[in-house]
């Protein structure tokens, strides 16, 4: 062979045998990537859950609560306020005036609103709400560090809005401890807000003096100094027999593992049950209280997935995430009753563990010297007990990508390695300028351009369906369905000018991958920043690629693939994922019932992307800008 | 001097104007690079010209397997096209793109840096040596350029067949007169700040000595914060070392291609240098098409092209993780600097490999010679 070619004999046969052997390796790999993330939860490749940070000593300090009777005393002022007058007088004014009168701490409210952010007009009105925030500084500490116990007055419910009373009441006992005990080492700051999410966020840009389009908040007038950790207390009924922890915050961050340890080994020797909030079968069997519990794989897969499919949205859980956004670790407390049995004393126990529960954990993040570091940042929950960390799922995702890895491998070989000497190929090059300036530029041009429409657009949706007197749901659903159907129409639109001349196949090849290059990118990144998303989108998407992208004759063949990339639009594909997601996990079952299904997928979508809106969260804008326009560049090329 | 300018524009033009003076000097680097890669282009066919009329390549002729327009001509590497693609190379890469939007001084150094390079190309030395003089003084590094471009003249001067008595006597004649252009560059900063030693410490020596330790995309940063400082002047040597020593070799072994030889030498220092921009990655690869006769012949594309791209994708991420959203640290980020740069410096060997092999195949024929047991050889870069 002549030395014209760039590559030697060994490295044509790494080409040819990656040829040969690639389509072989990728079905292997992908369904390795599958088999070998649903192994994960097994005994043999967990590991369980530990403290990293020996600091912390969970659950080693005597508890400084002794009675209940302060306790339903707050309470039950609380439920009053709330039972007379129709609730009007149980709010922010409230909380603080009892926080300044009557445990005589430094309190302040902060008013602040929320601003519709797709009408530049007042048709939708401003919604004001008002928050209510205490510290209790400690007595011989410099103030420079600080821990928030924050807890919303009302919880939204299924129906209709819950009161927080029990955790406002917890607020404060906790800062009557602040005030006498001179153990603290940092500040508390307590936190009641309003309007759930809404509230949070003013507080929380108010204190980093951070600025949001939506939510306008005033000024705070003290601020405790840096704050190390954070808790949420969310109590829809005192009589709880049971703790759920919710902890995924927004656009998938999670905080670090060693709070969630924390709590679970403090509840743990208090013997009052514990669990995550995606755990649902959780292990009433409360004889493991000096081991972890078995490990049990099926339902620590469920748990997985559950926990997967909270993550990808990128919506945060409960109010908790807000505040890792500046990582401050957080995490959210939830009481539930799961059962019925009423005593008295019974009651009360549960009340004590539970106020309890909560002093050793702040007793505990008291203990820190420095901020939360040692543990996980990147993990999975199958259970409350065992944990799969990054090390250890990304090998799976890796495998699963594999398919589209080795086609970019083989198409670049292909692209690179034949050259045809014969003619000359200057004249070539030309030619295969214009060619690729006709297949893959003005393609991408058009998937990008409306990529970039569905990215801008939504105030213009709803512009459109207001004009056309449709409610806001319905508006967005509509122009969003409307854009997915033009994309649709456009290879037949399109079709004289797709395709080439000449030089053919070697353009092709080059479209294919960019294509798949972009899909590896998007991919990628977005599996460092939010994990869970990224699984399901390359767990679907690997496959179609490739499918898109071969050339099949038989008809047949020719229509499963156009048929299977429809259901590849980004909003079937999603809500397909949401129909499984209520039939296994919230047991709707909306396979009988098609119509109810379209209401409540648009509701679900409308909020979704007014919240995404609010609270900064960037799921829905990077699929439109970036998954929306791979769809559609492969949903061309499928056509060729 | 430069901090003067900048001032003096910035009081011409408001804030809001300011970015149309960016743009500006961004469209004339531009057609800065076309004419760049026009001339040279131009004096890569000359010289392959000149070499085959005088003999040099009768093996390449008389192999077995030709390919007719192997070397290069005006009419089979079209210098219009070319030009015209390293041209929209600049304008379209984003590395460029984000440098202009972000409005660094970069591009102005760039500037300087073109205008040298165009003079270089069209033999009017003395200005060329002008606009080194004054980038030299601004990124002391560019101090090293002036070795390719000595090389430069002399291959042109043996194509105007002109007998070089002593080549001694022409490396210290041009070297006397740039360290002076130099000299003169560097009283002329004295004299704007009133003959005041203090700036020599904040500018030249700082560049040299790297005393801030803000992470960006270069390999200095890190590991100085991870030494004691007992070790740190050592480690300095070392590192300033390895920036400004790959000159003379580089420039012995690609005496007959100085023009690769010359953007070789632009690509390394601005990988080595303490204090790197992606911008002048942007320029490095700008200039790529001139010698895009090369690519066939290079050997890794695919590692370097993957390594590129991951690199400048994942580093504001992992820059976010760290800085941002706290749940890595600094070593992510440090990991993608090290694969950019190593990216780059493969970018920059795979060059330096394809022209060696090229000049193999002129000098020596196509034929792959046989080793001593028989089979064919490999040609690998030691």
């Amino acid at each position: 062979m002549s030395l014209y070619k760039s590559d030697s004999d060994n490295k044509t046969k790494l080409f040819e045998n990656v040829i040969k052997f690639g389509p072989v390796l990728s079905i292997l790999g992908y369904l390795s990537g599958i088999v070998y993330f649903s192994l994960l939860p097994h005994e043999s490749l967990i590991h369980g859950t530990y403290i990293s940070e020996n600091a912390l000593l969970p659950g080693l300090v005597t508890s400084d609560i002794y009675s209940t009777d302060s306790i339903f005393n707050y309470y039950h002022f609380l439920k009053d306020a709330y039972e007379n007058n129709g609730g009007k007088g149980y709010n922010a004014e409230l909380i603080h005036d009892i926080f300044a009168n009557k445990l005589k701490i430094e309190s302040y409210t902060q008013n602040f609103n929320l601003s519709n952010p797709f009408s530049n007009s007042e048709t939708d009105g401003i919604k004001s709400g008002t928050n209510a925030y205490a510290f209790g500084r400690a007595q011989r500490a410099d103030g420079t560090e600080s821990i928030v116990i924050s807890a919303p007055i009302y919880l939204s419910g299924k129906k209709k809005k819950i009161p927080n009373l029990f955790g406002i009441s917890q607020l404060f006992i906790l800062a009557d401890l602040a005030k006498t005990r001179p153990y603290w080492a940092k500040d508390l700051i307590f936190v009641a807000t309003d309007m759930e999410h809404v509230g949070i966020q003013a507080w929380i840009n108010s204190y980093f003096e951070a600025h949001s389009d939506s939510i306008k908040g005033e000024n705070l007038r003290a601020r405790g100094g840096s704050i190390q950790a954070a808790l949420n207390l969310e109590f829809s009924d005192i009589n709880t027999n049971k703790l759920e922890i919710k902890l995924e915050g927004p656009n998938g961050k999670l905080p670090n593992l060693d709070l969630f340890n924390t709590i679970i080994r403090i509840c743990k020797s208090m013997q009052f049950e514990c669990s995550l909030e995606s755990e649902k079968s959780a292990n009433s069997d409360f004889s493991y209280y000096h081991n972890r519990p078995p490990v049990d794989h099926v339902s620590g897969l469920i748990n997985t997935v559950n926990m997967m499919l909270k993550q990808a949205t990128g919506v945060p859980s409960s109010l908790n995430g807000y505040f890792l956004n500046y990582r401050i670790e957080a995490l959210t407390i939830s009481g539930t009753r799961t059962s019925f049995s009423s005593k008295r004393s019974q009651q009360k126990q549960n009340v004590l563990k539970t106020t309890r529960i909560v002093e050793s954990t702040l007793r505990s993040v008291n203990n820190l010297l420095e901020r939360f570091h040692q543990s996980f940042f990147f993990y999975l929950l199958p259970s409350s007990h065992y944990y799969i960390s990054i090390g250890m799922y990304m090998p799976a995702f890796g495998l699963i990508f594999l398919p589209v890895l080795i086609k970019i491998l083989s198409l670049w070989f292909e692209i690179f390695s034949n050259k045809k000497s014969t003619h000359s190929d200057r004249n070539e090059s030309g030619l295969l300028m214009l060619d690729l300036l006709k297949c893959v530029v003005i393609k991408f041009m058009i998937s990008f351009l409306f990529g970039i429409v569905l990215y801008l657009g939504t105030p213009f949706f709803l512009m459109f369906g207001k004009k056309f007197q449709l409610s806001p749901k319905d508006a967005l659903m509509n122009c969003y369905l409307a854009m997915m159907a033009n994309i649709l129409m456009t290879p037949f639109i399109f079709r004289s000018k797709f395709s080439s001349s000449g030089n053919k196949t070697e353009a092709e090849n080059i479209n294919k991958l960019i294509i798949l290059l972009f899909l590896t990118i998007f991919v990628g990144t977005i599996s460092i920043l939010n994990f869970s998303l990224s699984f399901f989108v390359a767990i679907f998407y690997s496959p179609i690629a490739l499918l898109a992208i071969q050339n099949v004759q038989n008809r047949l063949a020719k229509f499963f693939k156009l048929a299977m990339m429809v259901v590849a639009c980004p909003i079937v594909y999603f809500s397909f994922i949401y129909l499984l997601n209520q039939y296994f996990f919230e047991n709707k079952n909306f396979f009988t019932n098609p119509g109810q299904f379209y209401v409540s997928l648009s509701e679900k979508f409308y909020n979704f992307v007014l919240f995404s809106q609010i609270s900064q969260i960037w799921t829905y804008e990077m699929i439109n800008l970036f998954l929306v326009p791979i769809w559609s560049a492969l949903w061309i090329t499928a056509f060729n | 001097m430069m901090i003067n300018i900048y001032h003096y524009l910035i009081q011409l033009f408001t804030n809001k104007h300011i970015i149309y003076v960016f743009i500006l000097i961004d469209c004339l680097n531009s057609i800065l690079v076309y004419k760049i890669s026009y001339k040279i282009i131009q004096f890569n066919c000359i010289m392959e010209n000149f070499n085959k009329t005088n003999g040099k390549y009768a093996r390449l002729f008389e192999s077995k397997e030709k390919k007719d327009d192997f070397l290069l001509t005006e009419k089979n590497f079209k210098p219009i096209f070319w030009s015209l693609f390293a041209m929209v190379c600049y304008l379209f890469n984003p590395l460029n793109l984000a440098c202009c939007m972000s409005q660094t001084t970069v591009l102005i150094q760039h500037f300087v840096l073109l205008m040298w390079l165009n003079f270089l190309l069209n033999g009017k030395i003395f200005m060329s040596y002008i606009f080194l003089a004054i980038h030299a003084n601004i990124a002391v590094y560019s101090l090293v350029l002036i070795v390719p471009s000595i090389s430069f003249i002399r291959q042109k001067k043996i194509f105007k067949r002109k007998q070089i008595k002593s080549e001694f006597n022409l490396i210290s004649k041009h070297a006397t007169v740039f360290v002076l252009l130099f000299a003169c560059v560097f009283m002329f900063n004295l004299y704007l700040e009133n003959f005041n030693t203090r700036f020599i410490d904040c500018t030249y020596l700082f560049i040299l000595k790297v005393r801030d330790l803000v992470p960006n995309m270069g390999l200095f940063w890190y590991f100085l914060t991870e030494m004691f400082d007992h070790f740190i002047t050592f480690f300095i040597y070392v590192f300033q070392l390895n920036a400004f020593l790959y000159s003379i070799p580089l420039t012995l072994r690609l005496k007959n291609e100085p023009l690769v030889n010359l953007l070789i030498q632009i690509g390394l220092l601005y990988v080595f240098k303490s204090y790197p921009n992606i911008g002048e990655t942007g320029l490095f690869t700008s200039f790529l098409p001139c010698v895009a006769y090369l690519f066939p012949l290079m050997r890794n594309v695919l590692v370097f092209t993957c390594m590129l791209i991951a690199g400048m994708v994942l580093a504001p991420i992992m820059f976010y993780l760290w800085l941002g959203s706290g749940g890595g640290n600094a070593n992510f980020y440090f990991a993608i600097t090290l694969v950019y740069s190593v990216g780059q410096i493969f970018l920059l060997v795979d060059v330096f490999y394809a022209c060696l092999k090229r000049e193999f195949i002129k000098l020596n024929g196509s034929n792959v010679p046989l080793n001593t047991d028989g089979k064919p050889a490999n040609f690998t870069l030691e």
